[in-house]
């Protein structure tokens, strides 16, 4: 249907319509009111809750834990330049990990082509522009460098927080400027890893993304 | 008097008692629960939710001003936005893509609305092979089955069921663990995503100002279906807009906590134009379906409320209809309080006269649904057009007119409740579970308490002596 044909019919229906009275004006965000949390705290507790895991004892020390715990893998990281610290995908790499691109070719058979090396994708490395104390989510953001898939196609995802980006809730976040939210072609809340409950309301982790999710705190 | 349509009732019968109709029953309960846990730790969600409610009615009233500039940024941002007036021109369109495309594989994300318009068998008639990659959704698919909830689609489901399924459908070992079933599942839809040429999605929210459109999903597979295929086509219901990022905000707040006890789902994906100059990867191209299919009628019925739905399906576990009949029992792909507003505006009133009466008024929808849609308000004043219609109840009208004409006539009044004293001294106490003639109808789906032995009137008179 043409577009203005489409428009001119929503328009008489809202001539019709017997909608209770609502703001003649857009009413915009809400800040909530939440009680004042340690801020760090409330964000640990919150990642525990949807069975991520918190790390506060370094760059180095997390990241020899937990591929001590899964084993060398294949990686796709973030570049450099775009994690808070440096030198953390060279330290995957010292451990025996191997870095696949996560630059995708543009053409159909060149893209399938080299997402079929993903399959057994064992670590994802992130940054984190930004975390809620709430809900226990950290925000991700696409862009040079930043490929989606880091987050999502491998078994465990690492993200590197800067302490001084954890927000009270997804509200304070989203109202500041900076947050920005359609100034990429993807911005991602990640609450905890992957997860289903399809199946007698039964929770199971890693169904299609990450069964693990680590954040490690970087202080600022 | 016509013929009274007992297609909801029937339906209802066969399902109720049913092993089926047990599952979704506590299924259902579980989610009340995880609602409820998360509402009380929220301290902010009702000042939030009266929120959600002025943004959605004011969205509504000004709908056409929004879905214009939503429109405009999607093809600023170089996406393509096709406006279909119905299911037939959405599905044509979405042909037409996957014919430029050459796409033989699609996946997709669990939508109601890609269910509403019936998008995979039109696909498939092309021959292209269609995969839908939500485990429930994928379950449902295998089986060739229905999906009995809105955000939960094998609630009807045990594991052994999935069990049997994948052995017979998949060829793997059996086994009833849900950890398994969903390795299985995660090994088998892993290479599907990766091959696949276009990803198919709906939209929980599109955000005007910026031509954004929000998936939230727990599984990865919304972002999955958004980014590994070349091509990606986001399809939605027109009422889905929200004017801007922070309006957004507001809106997820309320639906994980209302809809799985989440304060956000795992994945709450924002997809703003295809991928971008510099960007590793994402879709190279990113098209937008603006489905009416009988919504601008909706907007324009004395029920327009019910497109501020944000499709939580808080009212569905709630219903204590719902949990007893299950989701098949309503006909339509939306069930419940929900579904019994919009299924016959919708769809039409044809066999879906009963919906209205498939509740009891209990009012428990209005005291969960997030922006406050007054459910039972328009149940009523659906059974009022159902009833002017006289096309279901007829024999309503004559009971009627007999009560109206008893109850203004004191003679009469008094005579009629001495007879029916009568019948309740023949059997005192209880309940009349089928009754002879026009009663009949009553009796058939409830039961009428017996009358007292001594009428209040006889009762009164005789204790105050006067």
């Amino acid at each position: 249907m043409e577009r203005d044909a489409f428009l001119n019919r929503v328009r008489s229906s809202i001539g019709e319509a017997t909608l209770p009275y609502g703001p003649t004006v857009d009413p915009g965000p809400l800040v909530p009111d939440l009680p004042d949390v340690d801020l760090l705290a409330r964000f640990t507790e919150a990642v525990e809750a949807v069975s991520g895991t918190v790390h506060t004892d370094g760059v180095t020390a997390a990241l020899n834990e937990i591929v001590a715990s899964h084993g060398p893998g294949r990686l796709i990281a973030w570049n450099d330049e775009h994690l808070p610290v440096d030198g953390a995908v060279g330290r995957l790499t010292d451990a025996g990990c191997e870095v696949v691109s996560g630059d995708v070719p543009s053409d159909a058979e060149g893209r399938r082509n080299h997402q079929a090396d993903y399959l057994d994708v064992r670590y994802g490395l992130t940054g984190a522009e930004a975390a809620f104390a709430e809900s226990g989510s950290i925000v991700t953001r696409s862009g040079s460098g930043r490929p989606r898939m880091a987050s999502l196609v491998p078994l465990v995802h690492i993200a590197l927080l800067p302490t001084d980006q954890i927000f009270r809730s997804q509200m304070h976040w989203l109202t500041q400027p900076e947050s920005d939210l359609a100034g990429a072609a993807n911005v991602v809340y990640i609450t905890g890893p992957s997860r289903t409950a399809d199946i007698e309301q039964q929770i199971n982790l890693g169904v299609h993304g990450p069964r693990e999710l680590h954040v490690i705190l970087v202080p600022a | 008097m016509t013929e009274q349509s007992t297609v909801f009732i029937e339906r209802a019968g066969q399902e109720v008692g049913t092993a089926k109709a047990e599952a979704v029953g506590s299924g259902a309960r579980v989610l009340i629960a995880k609602r409820a846990k998360a509402v009380d730790a929220y301290p902010a969600m009702d000042a939030m939710r009266d929120r959600s409610r002025e943004i959605r009615l004011h969205t509504l009233a000004n709908l056409d001003t929004y879905l214009a500039q939503f429109a405009d940024a999607v093809e600023a941002l170089g996406g393509h936005v096709f406006f279909a007036a119905d299911a037939a021109e959405a599905n044509q369109y979405i042909r037409g893509v996957a014919d430029a495309a050459d796409a033989e594989l699609i996946v997709k994300v669990k939508s109601m609305v890609t269910e509403e318009i019936e998008l995979n068998a039109a696909l498939e008639e092309d021959g292209r092979t269609v995969v839908e990659t939500d485990l429930g959704e994928f379950i449902i698919q295998l089986a060739d089955d229905r999906p009995s909830h809105i955000v939960a689609p094998v609630l009807h489901w045990t594991r052994q069921d999935v069990g049997c399924l994948f052995t017979a459908e998949l060829g793997v070992e059996y086994t009833e663990e849900p950890t398994e079933l969903n390795q299985i599942a995660r090994t088998h839809l892993r290479r599907i995503f990766l091959n696949a040429d276009m990803g198919i999605s709906g939209v929980n929210f599109a955000t005007a100002s910026t031509g954004s459109v929000t998936i939230v999903t727990n599984e990865g597979n919304g972002r999955l279906t958004t980014t590994a295929p070349r091509v990606h086509i986001a399809v939605m219901g027109m009422e889905r807009i929200v004017p801007t990022p922070g309006d957004l905000g507001v809106m997820l707040e309320v639906l994980g906590r209302s809809s799985t006890g989440q304060a956000l789902t795992s994945y709450t994906n924002t997809v703003t134009g295809p991928r971008r100059e510099g960007d590793p990867d994402g879709p190279e191209e990113f098209h937008v379906v603006i489905l009416d299919n009988g919504r601008s009628k909706v907007l324009g019925d004395e029920v327009s409320e019910i497109l501020a739905c944000i499709r939580c399906g808080a009212c569905l576990n709630i219903c204590p209809v719902y949990r007893v009949v299950g989701g098949h029992a309503y006909g339509d792909i939306y069930p419940g309080p929900v579904g019994s507003v919009l299924s016959p505006v919708l769809f039409g009133f044809e066999d879906r006269e009963q919906l209205a009466y498939a509740c009891t008024l209990c009012g428990a929808c209005l005291e969960v649904c997030p922006p406050r849609i007054d459910l039972p308000g328009m149940l009523v004043k659906l059974r009022n057009r159902v009833v002017d219609d006289g096309d279901v109840f007829g024999w309503l009208n004559p009971a009627m007119s007999a009560y109206r004409f008893a109850a203004t006539k004191p003679a009469v009044w008094n005579g009629s409740l001495r007879t029916a004293s009568l019948a309740g001294r023949a059997r005192p106490g209880g309940w009349f579970t089928r009754l002879p003639g026009p009663g009949g109808a009553w009796t058939s789906v409830r039961d009428l308490p017996r009358p007292a032995v001594e009428p209040f009137r006889t009762w009164w008179r005789r204790r105050d002596g006067t």
